[in-house]
């Protein structure tokens, strides 16, 4: 089987199946009715929506062998597009983990600065991302009274 | 009479306080979005709904609907202008406006847009106000069985009516119905799919989904590709159509208001449909059909009054049923259960100061926005210059603080950055996303009438059958799904594929 011809559809279905077995098979952990209401149990909905959603999976996996579509090896943009993407994935996971850490200035300058320098010299994404740190720091924090994650000196 | 009367105790709230300064915020902030191709008003209401926290109701709400018919507005700017159409709804605008601009009667097409989009919108908040309290008088006959049907009917129409593939829009929507069934279960609160998380015990966050499905997905997209293109703008000079076009344009306006408004009403629509279906109606009309395409100005005043008055009548299925009718409808009423209010049948009853305020702001809105646009359009227009690689790091910088700030914690970012990641990988595999954003939504109170209709009928679920309005509902789900897959091809020929409003 050619893997490079493979459709991305395909390949998401094929996640989405995984994802939702899991989620059927858990939902017997609960109760399908309440025999003490006459009512629907907090299993009962999950059950037939993963359930009805896995058949639907898995006609859509026959349909999408034949549909037309990007393939895997279309589904990521090439070049410098995708190296864009990849440092924005990586920024926003870094941000993530590391806002509560080192506080959320330091945390959205890094990921300002990344993102700012794909298109601008150096210096000018340093002041860039100085700049709307700042105003966002401002405007949310101070102004919104948003208790944004800091480090020990405040910021 | 009275809703004239609730209306003037509205007017009197809408321009008291900040609520006029919300409301200029709100729909300058549409304007921006209207204008910025690749934020759509869905993205803009759910980026900004963070910052409401700790506004007052009315205040929130008057600011967010602010955003979405704003957006209408400002989708005309750059779709006359340049070409490019800033929102989905505009595009139409693109294929006679632009002409007119290369003629050197760019100022008659805004003019004539701006001028149809307030009649529009006007003629639409009129309709809100005399068939909004009758709609939700008849819905409060409507018990737990007639709302869980009638919430299926909703997303039924969306799923069929939305989207490339009727099979697609199921499967998101049923993925957007599991995951709302995480956390707390409304039958006995029995704790669902958190997997010992405290976080996940109290479910996701639906401005997390709605900010990563559409706001991230949309920044990726733009990282695709280089959106910085500098354009040379026409000069905009005369802003009002010549003597013998103003029967032409009012004629294009006013049908434009009445099919926008009706359009607004049906679930499953959005801004794009009135506007084609005006454009055409026009067409078949004229008496010159083949100046179209080449600088009718009633291909301008027919699809932009179409497009705003579509707001006006959109309201009314989310405010007297509950039922958002497209994504951007689905984060206001995020809004307002956000701020403690849930639109239904019981809203104009239990909270009728606020909706009739809500109501009286859209006029005061309307007034703002011919205001900015008839002298302003030009400068408006210039917010395109801005490139893309400042624009994307603002926006992401404030969609990642917007959503901290729901509950001051990194969990709700994580959730976004998530659901922003997944729904890229589903955009590109074709899937619709706005069925995803709808049933979230509803999810809850879908099984939560659900459990009351069984409550009712002792666990027999064939009751359901003998209730009249339910059978009805039932069969319009059934004749949406069958109609909906016959004449997917026809409509993705005329209308396209794409999500509006994203």
């Amino acid at each position: 089987m050619d893997f490079k011809k493979l459709k991305f559809s395909t390949v998401m279905t094929v996640f989405l199946i995984i994802i939702m077995s899991v989620y059927f098979a858990m939902s017997f952990q609960y109760s399908y009715m309440d025999a003490s209401s006459y009512s629907i149990g907090s299993g009962f909905l999950p059950r037939w929506c993963s359930g009805i959603m896995l058949v639907l999976l898995v006609i859509y996996f026959f349909r999408s062998l034949k549909e037309e579509g990007l393939t895997i090896t279309e589904v990521m943009p090439k070049g410098v597009g995708l190296f864009n993407i990849l440092l924005c994935w990586a920024g926003l996971i870094l941000f993530a983990v590391l806002a509560d850490i080192v506080g959320v200035v330091i945390a959205s300058m890094a990921l300002l600065f990344s993102l700012y320098s794909r298109g601008c010299k150096w210096y000018r994404a340093l002041i860039y991302s100085a700049i709307t740190t700042a105003v966002c720091f401002v405007v949310f924090k101070v102004l919104l009274e948003i208790p944004l994650p800091t480090n020990q000196w405040g910021f | 009479m009275e809703n004239v009367t609730y209306l003037l105790a509205g007017f009197a709230d809408a321009l008291t306080g900040m609520t006029p300064l919300y409301c200029l915020i709100g729909v300058v902030a549409g304007m921006v979005v209207g204008v910025l191709p690749g934020l759509g008003p869905t993205a803009g209401t759910a980026l900004l709904l963070p910052m409401t926290y700790g506004m007052s109701t009315m205040d929130a709400i008057v600011m967010l609907a602010g955003i979405y018919y704003g957006a209408m507005y400002g989708g005309t700017i750059t779709s006359v202008l340049i070409n490019t159409p800033g929102e989905a709804a505009s595009v139409v605008t693109c294929l006679d406006g632009y002409p007119m601009a290369k003629q050197g009667r760019a100022g008659a097409a805004l003019g004539v847009a701006a001028i149809g989009s307030f009649i529009g919108g006007i003629v639409s908040m009129i309709g809100l106000i005399f068939l909004g309290p009758l709609v939700a008088s008849q819905a409060l006959k409507f018990g737990p069985p007639e709302m869980f049907c009638l919430m299926l009917v909703g997303l039924t129409l969306v799923i069929s009516l939305l989207g490339k593939s009727l099979l697609k829009g199921m499967i998101v929507a049923f993925l957007g119905l599991a995951l709302s069934l995480i956390g707390i279960a409304p039958a006995g609160g029995t704790i669902r799919y958190a997997f010992g998380s405290d976080n996940l015990m109290g479910g996701i966050d639906f401005i997390s989904i709605a900010m990563g499905a559409f706001g991230l997905t949309e920044i990726f997209g733009n990282l695709e590709s280089d959106l910085s293109v500098k354009t040379e703008l026409p000069k905009v000079k005369g802003l009002f159509p010549e003597k013998e076009e103003r029967r032409v344009v009012a004629g294009a306006i006013a049908r434009g208001s009445v099919l926008g408004f009706l359009l607004g009403l049906v679930p499953g629509t959005n801004s794009t449909i009135p506007a084609v279906i005006s454009y055409s109606m026009e067409k078949k009309l004229s008496k010159h059909p083949e100046k179209f395409g080449e600088g009718a100005i009633e291909g301008v005043a027919g699809p932009e009054t179409a497009n705003n008055s579509y707001c006006g009548g959109a309201l009314v299925p989310l405010f007297t049923l509950g039922l958002p009718t497209s994504p951007s409808m689905a984060v206001l009423l995020g809004a307002f259960i956000m701020h403690g209010v849930t639109p239904g049948p019981r809203l104009f009853e239990d909270h009728g100061p606020l909706v009739w305020a809500v109501i009286a702001s859209m006029f005061v809105g309307n007034v703002f926005l011919v205001i900015l646009n008839l002298p302003l359009a030009r400068m408006w227009a210039q917010i395109t210059r801005v490139p893309s690689r400042i624009l994307v790091p603002i926006i992401t910088i404030v969609a990642l603080f917007g959503v901290y700030g729901l509950n001051n914690s990194m969990f709700d970012v994580v959730c976004m950055i998530i659901f922003g990641i997944l729904a890229y990988f589903l955009k590109k595999a074709d899937f619709p996303l706005a069925p995803l954003l709808l049933t979230f939504i509803l999810g809850g109170e879908i099984e939560f009438s659900l459990v009351q209709s069984m409550t009712m009928f002792r666990g027999d679920f064939t009751q359901f059958f003998a209730r009249p309005i339910c059978i009805v509902l039932m069969v319009i789900i059934v004749a949406t799904l069958i109609v909906g897959s016959l004449t997917a091809k026809k409509r993705i020929e005329k209308f396209g594929g794409e999500e509006a409003e994203v």
